[in-house]
């Protein structure tokens, strides 16, 4: 029995220097990776300028982490060597897809685990903001350099939650080998497409055959003034007025009926409607900027036809609103270091530099006003501003979550024709409504 | 004889530095534990950790320790997020509701009151320090250049009386601040910035003859109309708003448990993870929105189950039975065809054959566009139609599941003796007699198990039908949104975590937890049923 204890004793002390040796060797490890983290993302550049001759603790700082997709994240990267000269803080840019950024940052924020600062949507302020991931964003004197409608989309209960880099919003693409001019209102373009040989489509919007999609139909709640909710300038959308059936609504819903039962408009769903497009078998085509770039691109779409893109066609003198998206840098609520990460977005990206490296590296319309005159000259870039100025901001409110499955759901059974405009209408308006009281 | 296990051999040398690495590891994931105050987590890894060395020192103990590593799993991956499940399904985990109620708290006490229709003045903002290492705020205004140097105070702190201590102007044209004002230094940008690790300057306050003013970023400062609007008193458990001047206390409806609600009726967001007991399977039982379309997707999800089962095995056991006879030539070519569709992920495959079932672009509709032609009839709406598309489901279902049952039927019925089907045809049993009489019996002995597990698997589907029709096409006119094709699991992924304002993981779980219990009662049923087989069969 001695020498079990024996052995005891020895499995402790094997413990205890083994302990020893991981505390090491972690913090060997976590050194280590910050000093690659820095050679990295700094543009190694910056070690060689012996401008701080001053001794301050700047080497000690931690990195400010920023997350944001392939597009944005070089342009972001690239500020990186001018904020460490200027703060001696290095700059982490991190890659996320777009589209998980909110979630991710929802469920690793609070854990401690999460970015500084991370780009998004501005229709997830509302949730950022109730789940309290993000921080209020006041831009100061910055934010008179942005425009108004997407500051606007930014805010909630009163408050900024972020600050805009870039706005979207559909137009209407056509085949100027087909169609001439671009036609002004709905009736020209139906009138355009009577002309057409038969086997090219006349209208391809997203959202039929077997895939419903609210976002793509907007244009047609508005093209009689229709709205999904209430609305006022001052406290912006009303989650509790749902107006999906208005009799304005309606209309724009039975506009969309009796188009796809002369046929104009076919049942596509998203792909369907690109395909046709692209092949030079219809003739306009209701999408958003993030379709230039493969029309322009032959490698992906080696039968790519001739393009062009011109604003949204009038109804009644109506303007065919589509939802109008705005895209921004938010500060997380879970900050390291909360001003910091301010002075980086308000004295390091917004400048006229990085606001247009931001937009010329995803050409979607820009919410930096020195851009937007800088990119006056591109036909293309004021067609989708043009066209982004009709619309208001897609709703912003958490409640907005209800309406994509609804609405979605009934104007494809609409574009299916199985249902008419008015019970489609009706019937989205009780499953919204239902579905924000029981959530 | 000396138990193997507890000689001074290799063995033992080889357990002992295993031990001693695990308890190292253990040792100081403790500490990271304790630093991060998780004691559930910390209580969880001492538990298994003393049981883990008791089971391998202890000499009492030698059997426990093959069966330990498997215990290990199970708990780690089984019985934990039973458990985790369990407590979400009892929690209102939700949009909004997120974060621990410290970080709540903390969350809206760091909440600064601007008037939206007066917005406070804005100043430029400049840091100095004297030789003791103190510093002081200089505020420009923008347009005429005037300055006021103050002395900033932490943001729940008292107001300091007097804080400007130094007042001048730069002029209207100006660039640059003084360097130096009454022995105060300007620091320099990075500077400046290495103090702002050190002091948290989204805290501070200057107490101006306007107002207080609040630092925006590093370079900036705002004339507020409340620096901290929300502030908590821990002893009476209120948040008071110090601007509407209103006590908000923590909810206590099932609606407002986990935020707090104002006087007035204003519920506060962000709220909290707040434990709600049975309120989630409640709804699940009253609610409208569950209830109506309940029975439609239950029956539908019990037939999908049944015939995707049915399907599946019918094909399987049909080309086992075929690849098994005596004098089949290419067995081996065969066996690696059919295994195909069991070797491409299945999440790409469902979605190559949505393309393929496209009802206007889509291949097989291209194909038989003749016979439409012919019969004169419009095309097959595959996914559009509502009975077309759970058609369209069982068969790539069935495409995807067979070769899963091929491979056991295969594995099967080699281990069926030839003697027994030789002497059935001794006894005149051959053919279709034998099979149904002899093979099949004893098949389903083997099979039965792993039938019932297949159906559970189908059950809850969830990539089939998320991925190949999302539950569409839509019901018209249902109160919820609710597809043909619809089966629980997809039905309820909808409601919990799409509908009304965002996530309700709460509800989510107390769904999943309904699912699981559904589906236990159907496997001990079957699994009775299985039992009888065994005792008529199993003796075989």
């Amino acid at each position: 029995m001695k020498r079990r204890y024996t052995v005891l004793a020895a499995v402790i002390m094997a413990f205890a220097l083994l302990v020893a040796a991981c505390g090491d060797s972690a913090e060997d490890t976590t050194t280590t990776q910050a000093g690659t983290e820095e050679t990295t993302t700094t543009a190694a550049e910056t070690t060689t300028t012996t401008a701080a001759t001053t001794t301050t603790a700047a080497e000690a700082l931690p990195p400010l982490l920023v997350w944001a997709d392939e597009k944005r994240a070089p342009v972001i990267q690239e500020v990186g060597a001018a904020f460490e000269e200027a703060t001696g803080v290095s700059l982490q840019v991190e890659i996320v897809d777009f589209g998980s950024i909110k979630d991710e940052v929802i469920t690793k924020g609070p854990a401690g685990e999460g970015p500084d600062v991370f780009i998004g949507a501005h229709d997830w302020v509302g949730e950022l903001a109730t789940n309290g991931a993000v921080a209020a964003l006041d831009l100061g004197a910055r934010a008179s350099e942005f425009t108004d409608n997407s500051l606007l989309a930014l805010q909630w209960e009163g408050a900024q939650y972020g600050m805009p880099y870039a706005t979207e919003a559909i137009a209407m693409y056509y085949n100027p080998d087909i169609i001439e001019t671009a036609p002004a209102t709905i009736e020209e373009l139906t009138t355009a497409c009577d002309a057409l040989e038969s086997g090219v489509e006349c209208l391809v919007v997203p959202g039929g055959n077997d895939a419903g999609d609210a976002y793509h139909h907007q244009m047609f709640i508005t093209s009689f003034g229709g709205q999904l909710f209430g609305f006022s300038s001052d406290t912006g959308f009303d989650g509790s007025t749902v107006l999906i059936n208005s009799e304005e609504t309606v209309a724009g819903a039975t506009l969309l009926e009796e188009l796809v039962a002369d046929g104009y408009v076919p049942s596509t769903n998203y792909g369907d409607a690109k395909n046709l497009f692209v092949n030079g078998e219809a003739a306009f085509w209701f999408t958003g900027p993030w379709e230039v770039g493969s029309l322009n691109t032959p490698a992906d779409n080696p039968g790519a036809p001739n393009w062009s893109v011109a604003t949204m066609p009038t109804v009644d003198g109506n303007a065919m609103a589509p939802h109008v998206g705005i895209q921004g840098f938010y500060q997380s609520a879970f900050a390291q270091n909360a001003a910091l990460a301010s002075a980086f977005l308000l004295d390091f990206v917004a400048t006229p530099e990085v606001m247009t490296a931001l937009y010329n590296a995803d050409p979607r319309g820009s919410a930096y006003k020195a851009t937007i005159t800088e990119i006056e000259g591109d036909p293309v870039a004021a067609t989708f501003a043009a066209s982004a100025a009709t619309g208001t901001y897609m709703p912003n409110i958490p409640e907005m979550g209800s309406i994509w499955g609804p609405v979605g759901d009934n104007f494809l059974l609409l574009r299916n024709g199985e249902v008419d405009a008015a019970s489609a209408m009706t019937t989205a308006q009780e499953q919204v409504e239902a579905a924000i009281a029981g959530g | 004889m000396a138990n193997s296990l507890n000689n001074w051999g290799t063995g033992f040398w080889i357990r002992l530095a295993g031990l001693a690495l695990l308890d190292a590891i253990a040792l100081y994931s403790a500490l990271v534990l304790i630093e991060n105050e998780s004691w559930l987590m910390f209580a969880g890894l001492v538990i298994g950790v003393l049981f883990i060395n008791w089971v391998y020192l202890w000499p009492r103990t030698a059997a426990l320790r093959w069966i330990t590593p498997g215990l290990i799993m199970m708990t780690v991956f089984v019985v934990v997020p039973i458990i985790f499940s369990v407590w979400v399904s009892l929690t209102n985990w939700r949009t909004g509701n997120i974060l621990t109620k410290d970080q709540a708290i903390e969350s809206l006490e760091s909440r600064v009151f601007v008037d939206p229709d007066a917005e406070g003045e804005l100043f430029d903002l400049f840091v100095y320090t004297d030789d003791a290492g103190e510093y002081r705020l200089l505020l420009v205004d923008t347009e005429t250049g005037d300055w006021q140097l103050g002395e900033p105070r932490e943001r729940s702190e008292g107001v300091i009386e007097s804080a400007v201590i130094a007042e001048g102007t730069v002029g209207p044209d100006w660039t640059e601040p003084p360097e130096t004002i009454d022995g105060w230094r300007l620091l320099s940008q990075r500077e400046l910035f290495a103090l702002s690790t050190q002091i948290d300057f989204a805290a501070l306050v200057i107490d101006l003859p306007q107002g207080e003013a609040v630092i925006l970023g590093l370079s900036q400062a705002r004339v507020v109309v409340a620096s901290q609007q929300y502030v908590y008193d821990e002893q009476q458990d209120i948040l008071f708003d110090t601007v509407r001047d209103r006590a908000c206390p923590p909810g206590d409806t099932t609606e407002t448990k986990g935020n707090f609600v104002c006087d007035d009726g204003e519920r506060l967001s962000p709220g909290w993870v707040a434990f709600v007991g049975t309120e989630n399977y409640e709804t699940v039982f009253t609610n409208e929105q569950v209830r109506g379309p309940f029975a439609r997707v239950f029956v539908w999800n019990i037939v999908f189950a049944i015939l995707s089962v049915a399907l599946t095995f019918s094909l399987g056991l049909l080309l086992a039975v075929t690849l098994h006879h005596y004098r089949m030539r290419g067995v081996r070519f065969y066996r690696s065809v059919y295994i195909i569709p069991y070797a491409i992920p299945a999440f790409l495959s469902i979605l190559v054959w949505r393309g393929l079932f496209n009802a206007n672009f889509g291949t097989v509709n291209a194909l038989l566009d003749p016979i439409y032609d012919l019969l004169g009839v419009d095309p097959i709406g595959w996914i559009t139609d509502p009975t077309w598309a759970k058609v369209t489901v069982l068969f790539v279902n069935l495409w995807l599941g067979f070769p899963y049952m091929f491979l056991l039927a295969t594995g099967a019925l080699q281990a069926i003796p030839d003697e027994l089907l030789e002497a059935a045809a001794t006894d005149g049993a051959t053919g279709a007699k034998a099979f149904w009489r002899i093979t099949f019996p004893l098949l389903m002995v083997a099979l039965a198990p792993l039938l019932i597990g297949s159906f559970a698997f189908n059950f809850n589907n969830f990539n089939l039908i998320f991925l190949l029709t999302n539950g569409g096409p839509p019901v018209a006119g249902a109160e919820v949104p609710v597809g043909h094709t619809d089966i629980l699991i997809s039905f309820t992924f909808n409601i919990a975590s799409s509908a009304g304002r965002g996530n309700n993981f709460g509800l989510a779980s107390a769904f999943t937890m309904i699912i699981f219990a559904l589906l236990l009662l159907i496997s001990a049923f079957s699994f009775r049923f299985t039992r009888r087989l065994e005792e008529i069969y199993g003796g075989l």
